[in-house]
Protein backbone atom coordinates (compact mmCIF):
# COMPACT_ATOMS: atom_id res chain seq x y z
CA UNK A 1 0.00 0.00 0.00
CA UNK A 2 1.68 3.48 0.56
CA UNK A 3 4.74 2.24 1.25
CA UNK A 4 4.77 -0.06 -1.89
CA UNK A 5 3.61 2.81 -3.79
CA UNK A 6 6.56 4.97 -2.69
CA UNK A 7 9.28 2.31 -2.73
CA UNK A 8 8.77 1.13 -6.36
CA UNK A 9 10.13 4.15 -6.86
CA UNK A 10 9.10 6.01 -9.91
CA UNK A 11 6.41 8.46 -7.97
CA UNK A 12 8.06 10.66 -8.68
CA UNK A 13 6.96 10.25 -12.12
CA UNK A 14 3.42 10.57 -11.15
CA UNK A 15 3.72 14.29 -9.18
CA UNK A 16 6.26 15.54 -12.21
CA UNK A 17 2.88 14.42 -14.47
CA UNK A 18 0.59 16.09 -12.58
CA UNK A 19 3.03 19.20 -11.61
CA UNK A 20 3.01 19.92 -15.32
CA UNK A 21 -0.85 19.44 -15.70
CA UNK A 22 -1.19 21.77 -12.90
CA UNK A 23 1.51 24.83 -14.11
CA UNK A 24 -0.04 24.42 -17.32
CA UNK A 25 -3.66 25.18 -16.53
CA UNK A 26 -2.60 27.70 -14.03
CA UNK A 27 -0.66 29.44 -16.54
CA UNK A 28 -3.45 29.73 -19.05
CA UNK A 29 -6.12 31.09 -15.85
CA UNK A 30 -3.73 33.79 -15.56
CA UNK A 31 -3.21 34.01 -19.07
CA UNK A 32 -6.68 34.60 -19.22
CA UNK A 33 -7.07 36.67 -16.50
CA UNK A 34 -4.49 39.39 -17.69
CA UNK A 35 -6.21 39.31 -21.83
CA UNK A 36 -9.22 39.88 -19.78
CA UNK A 37 -8.03 42.63 -17.86
CA UNK A 38 -6.44 44.74 -20.85
CA UNK A 39 -9.81 44.46 -22.68
CA UNK A 40 -11.36 45.58 -19.24
CA UNK A 41 -9.19 48.52 -19.63
CA UNK A 42 -9.45 49.95 -23.20
CA UNK A 43 -12.54 52.30 -23.31
CA UNK B 1 -2.74 39.60 -8.89
CA UNK B 2 -4.79 39.32 -5.99
CA UNK B 3 -3.74 37.82 -2.94
CA UNK B 4 -6.61 35.27 -2.68
CA UNK B 5 -5.81 33.80 -6.29
CA UNK B 6 -2.00 33.24 -5.17
CA UNK B 7 -3.27 31.44 -2.52
CA UNK B 8 -5.76 29.14 -4.36
CA UNK B 9 -2.71 28.28 -6.75
CA UNK B 10 -0.41 27.59 -3.45
CA UNK B 11 -3.24 25.34 -1.72
CA UNK B 12 -4.05 23.54 -4.99
CA UNK B 13 -0.49 23.25 -5.50
CA UNK B 14 0.07 21.59 -1.99
CA UNK B 15 -2.93 19.34 -2.25
CA UNK B 16 -1.40 17.21 -5.17
CA UNK B 17 1.90 17.48 -3.42
CA UNK B 18 0.70 16.26 0.12
CA UNK B 19 -2.22 14.06 -1.45
CA UNK B 20 0.44 11.79 -3.34
CA UNK B 21 3.61 11.57 -0.93
CA UNK B 22 1.90 11.98 2.65
CA UNK B 23 1.02 9.10 4.60
CA UNK B 24 -2.39 7.89 4.72
CA UNK B 25 -4.15 5.13 6.88
CA UNK B 26 -4.40 1.75 5.67
CA UNK B 27 -7.64 0.46 5.42
CA UNK B 28 -8.89 -2.22 3.48
CA UNK B 29 -10.57 -2.04 0.15
CA UNK B 30 -10.09 1.69 0.06
CA UNK B 31 -6.22 1.34 0.20
CA UNK B 32 -4.43 4.25 -1.84
CA UNK B 33 -7.42 4.96 -3.27
CA UNK B 34 -8.42 6.81 -0.05
CA UNK B 35 -6.33 9.57 -1.58
CA UNK B 36 -9.08 10.28 -3.36
CA UNK B 37 -10.53 12.25 -0.83
CA UNK B 38 -8.20 15.12 -1.80
CA UNK B 39 -9.44 15.66 -5.04
CA UNK B 40 -12.96 13.89 -5.61
CA UNK B 41 -14.32 15.61 -2.11
CA UNK B 42 -13.29 19.06 -3.43
CA UNK B 43 -14.93 18.99 -6.57
CA UNK B 44 -18.54 19.19 -4.58
CA UNK B 45 -17.31 21.32 -1.59
CA UNK B 46 -16.66 23.60 -5.03
CA UNK B 47 -20.29 22.96 -6.37
CA UNK B 48 -22.26 23.92 -3.68
CA UNK B 49 -19.82 27.19 -2.83
CA UNK B 50 -20.64 28.32 -6.25
CA UNK B 51 -23.85 27.38 -6.14
CA UNK B 52 -24.39 29.51 -3.10
CA UNK B 53 -22.38 32.61 -4.42
CA UNK B 54 -25.16 31.87 -7.42
CA UNK B 55 -27.99 31.84 -5.14
CA UNK B 56 -26.58 34.99 -3.27
CA UNK B 57 -26.60 36.92 -6.76
CA UNK B 58 -29.80 35.99 -7.48
CA UNK B 59 -31.25 37.36 -4.24
CA UNK B 60 -29.18 40.43 -4.91
CA UNK B 61 -30.80 40.78 -8.61
CA UNK B 62 -34.18 40.37 -7.20
CA UNK B 63 -33.53 43.01 -4.69
CA UNK B 64 -31.94 45.45 -7.03
CA UNK B 65 -35.49 45.78 -8.58
CA UNK B 66 -37.21 47.22 -5.83
CA UNK B 67 -38.05 50.37 -4.58
CA UNK B 68 -38.10 52.25 -7.99
CA UNK B 69 -34.64 51.07 -8.65
CA UNK B 70 -33.65 49.57 -12.18
CA UNK B 71 -32.85 45.65 -11.83
CA UNK B 72 -29.59 44.92 -12.03
CA UNK B 73 -28.86 42.54 -14.84
CA UNK B 74 -25.33 42.14 -13.78
CA UNK B 75 -26.47 40.47 -11.04
CA UNK B 76 -28.15 37.96 -13.29
CA UNK B 77 -25.02 37.04 -14.99
CA UNK B 78 -23.02 36.51 -11.80
CA UNK B 79 -25.62 34.36 -10.98
CA UNK B 80 -25.51 32.38 -14.08
CA UNK B 81 -21.65 32.35 -14.38
CA UNK B 82 -21.47 31.10 -10.89
CA UNK B 83 -24.15 28.06 -11.77
CA UNK B 84 -22.19 27.41 -15.08
CA UNK B 85 -18.85 27.13 -13.46
CA UNK B 86 -20.78 25.18 -10.49
CA UNK B 87 -21.56 22.38 -13.39
CA UNK B 88 -18.23 21.74 -14.44
CA UNK B 89 -17.17 20.73 -10.82
CA UNK B 90 -20.21 18.65 -10.24
CA UNK B 91 -19.35 16.80 -13.76
CA UNK B 92 -15.53 16.71 -12.30
CA UNK B 93 -17.13 15.20 -8.86
CA UNK B 94 -18.99 12.74 -10.64
CA UNK B 95 -16.78 10.85 -13.29
CA UNK B 96 -14.26 11.01 -10.88
CA UNK B 97 -16.57 9.68 -8.34
CA UNK B 98 -17.52 6.81 -10.87
CA UNK B 99 -13.65 5.83 -11.14
CA UNK B 100 -13.69 5.28 -7.55
CA UNK B 101 -17.06 3.13 -7.07
CA UNK B 102 -15.84 0.78 -9.17
CA UNK B 103 -12.65 0.75 -7.56
CA UNK B 104 -14.01 -0.09 -4.22
CA UNK B 105 -18.00 -0.78 -4.79
CA UNK B 106 -17.40 -2.66 -8.02
CA UNK B 107 -19.48 -0.27 -10.21
CA UNK B 108 -19.56 2.86 -11.77
CA UNK B 109 -22.90 3.64 -10.87
CA UNK B 110 -25.35 1.66 -7.75
CA UNK B 111 -29.02 2.59 -6.92
CA UNK B 112 -27.88 4.14 -4.27
CA UNK B 113 -29.62 7.56 -3.05
CA UNK B 114 -26.43 10.03 -2.62
CA UNK B 115 -25.89 9.04 -6.24
CA UNK B 116 -29.30 9.13 -7.73
CA UNK B 117 -29.97 12.55 -5.79
CA UNK B 118 -26.61 13.86 -7.26
CA UNK B 119 -28.69 12.96 -10.96
CA UNK B 120 -30.99 14.33 -9.99
CA UNK B 121 -29.73 18.11 -8.60
CA UNK B 122 -27.31 18.10 -12.19
CA UNK B 123 -31.01 17.60 -13.85
CA UNK B 124 -32.53 20.43 -11.55
CA UNK B 125 -29.90 22.99 -12.90
CA UNK B 126 -29.97 21.68 -16.42
CA UNK B 127 -33.55 22.95 -16.45
CA UNK B 128 -32.03 26.59 -15.06
CA UNK B 129 -30.03 27.03 -17.79
CA UNK B 130 -33.51 25.33 -20.34
CA UNK B 131 -35.46 27.66 -18.73
CA UNK B 132 -32.86 30.58 -19.20
CA UNK B 133 -32.89 29.81 -23.24
CA UNK B 134 -36.43 30.03 -23.35
CA UNK B 135 -37.01 33.13 -22.25
CA UNK B 136 -36.30 35.98 -24.79
CA UNK B 137 -36.47 39.12 -22.70
CA UNK B 138 -33.59 39.62 -20.25
CA UNK B 139 -35.12 41.51 -18.08
CA UNK B 140 -37.91 38.30 -17.66
CA UNK B 141 -35.42 35.65 -17.95
CA UNK B 142 -33.27 37.07 -14.89
CA UNK B 143 -36.31 37.38 -12.73
CA UNK B 144 -37.59 34.00 -13.36
CA UNK B 145 -34.28 32.23 -13.90
CA UNK B 146 -33.31 33.81 -9.85
CA UNK B 147 -36.75 32.68 -8.65
CA UNK B 148 -35.89 29.37 -9.97
CA UNK B 149 -32.50 29.47 -8.63
CA UNK B 150 -33.64 29.14 -5.09
CA UNK B 151 -35.61 26.69 -5.60
CA UNK B 152 -33.29 24.81 -7.36
CA UNK B 153 -30.27 25.42 -4.77
CA UNK B 154 -32.74 24.12 -1.61
CA UNK B 155 -33.62 21.08 -4.15
CA UNK B 156 -29.64 20.44 -4.27
CA UNK B 157 -29.33 20.43 -0.32
CA UNK B 158 -32.26 18.35 -0.25
CA UNK B 159 -31.30 15.92 -2.64
CA UNK B 160 -27.61 15.57 -1.51
CA UNK B 161 -27.50 16.99 1.64
CA UNK B 162 -30.28 15.68 3.41
CA UNK B 163 -32.26 12.31 1.94
CA UNK B 164 -28.87 10.06 1.77
CA UNK B 165 -28.55 10.71 5.39
CA UNK B 166 -32.25 9.67 6.03
CA UNK B 167 -31.77 6.26 4.36
CA UNK B 168 -29.09 3.54 3.53
CA UNK B 169 -26.26 4.32 1.70
CA UNK B 170 -22.88 3.40 0.58
CA UNK B 171 -21.55 6.42 0.57
CA UNK B 172 -19.46 7.67 3.60
CA UNK B 173 -21.12 10.23 5.24
CA UNK B 174 -24.53 9.18 4.83
CA UNK B 175 -26.83 5.99 5.98
CA UNK B 176 -24.83 5.83 8.79
CA UNK B 177 -21.61 5.94 7.34
CA UNK B 178 -18.69 7.12 8.57
CA UNK B 179 -16.60 10.30 6.49
CA UNK B 180 -15.29 12.87 8.52
CA UNK B 181 -15.55 10.99 12.17
CA UNK B 182 -13.11 10.78 14.40
CA UNK B 183 -11.24 7.73 13.27
CA UNK B 184 -10.80 7.61 9.73
CA UNK B 185 -10.03 11.16 9.04
CA UNK B 186 -7.04 11.30 10.95
CA UNK B 187 -5.19 14.62 11.92
CA UNK B 188 -2.65 13.95 8.95
CA UNK B 189 -5.23 13.96 6.38
CA UNK B 190 -6.93 16.70 8.21
CA UNK B 191 -4.04 18.80 6.97
CA UNK B 192 -4.13 18.02 3.15
CA UNK B 193 -7.49 17.59 3.15
CA UNK B 194 -8.95 21.20 4.35
CA UNK B 195 -6.05 23.12 2.77
CA UNK B 196 -7.43 21.35 -0.77
CA UNK B 197 -11.48 22.26 -0.02
CA UNK B 198 -10.48 26.02 0.31
CA UNK B 199 -7.72 25.63 -2.85
CA UNK B 200 -10.33 24.51 -4.61
CA UNK B 201 -13.18 26.37 -3.44
CA UNK B 202 -10.98 29.27 -4.58
CA UNK B 203 -9.74 28.12 -7.74
CA UNK B 204 -13.64 27.74 -8.62
CA UNK B 205 -14.38 31.13 -7.98
CA UNK B 206 -11.52 32.40 -9.88
CA UNK B 207 -12.98 30.71 -13.31
CA UNK B 208 -16.26 31.78 -11.89
CA UNK B 209 -15.74 35.55 -12.06
CA UNK B 210 -13.61 35.18 -15.50
CA UNK B 211 -16.72 34.14 -16.91
CA UNK B 212 -18.48 36.56 -15.30
CA UNK B 213 -15.92 39.30 -16.39
CA UNK B 214 -15.98 37.83 -19.70
CA UNK B 215 -19.98 37.75 -20.27
CA UNK B 216 -19.48 41.75 -19.05
CA UNK B 217 -17.06 42.51 -22.02
CA UNK B 218 -19.89 40.50 -24.72
CA UNK B 219 -22.36 42.89 -23.23
CA UNK B 220 -20.90 46.24 -23.30
CA UNK B 221 -19.37 45.33 -26.95
CA UNK B 222 -23.37 44.64 -27.99
CA UNK B 223 -24.50 47.88 -26.35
Amino acid sequence: MADIFRSEGKMLVVLVVLGIVFVGLVAYLIWMDRRIKKLEQKP
Amino acid sequence: MKAWKILAIVLVGYSLYAGLMFDVPRLVILNETIRNLYFHVPMWFSMIALLGGSLAYSFRFLRSGTEGQPSNLDRDNQARSFAEVAMVFAMLGLFTGMIWAKATWGAYWTADPKLQGTAVTLLIYAAYFILRTSIDDPEKRARLAAVYNVFAFVLMIVFIGILPRMTDSLHPGNGGNPAFGNYDLDNGMRMVFYPAVLGWILMGWWIATLRVRLERLRYRNNH
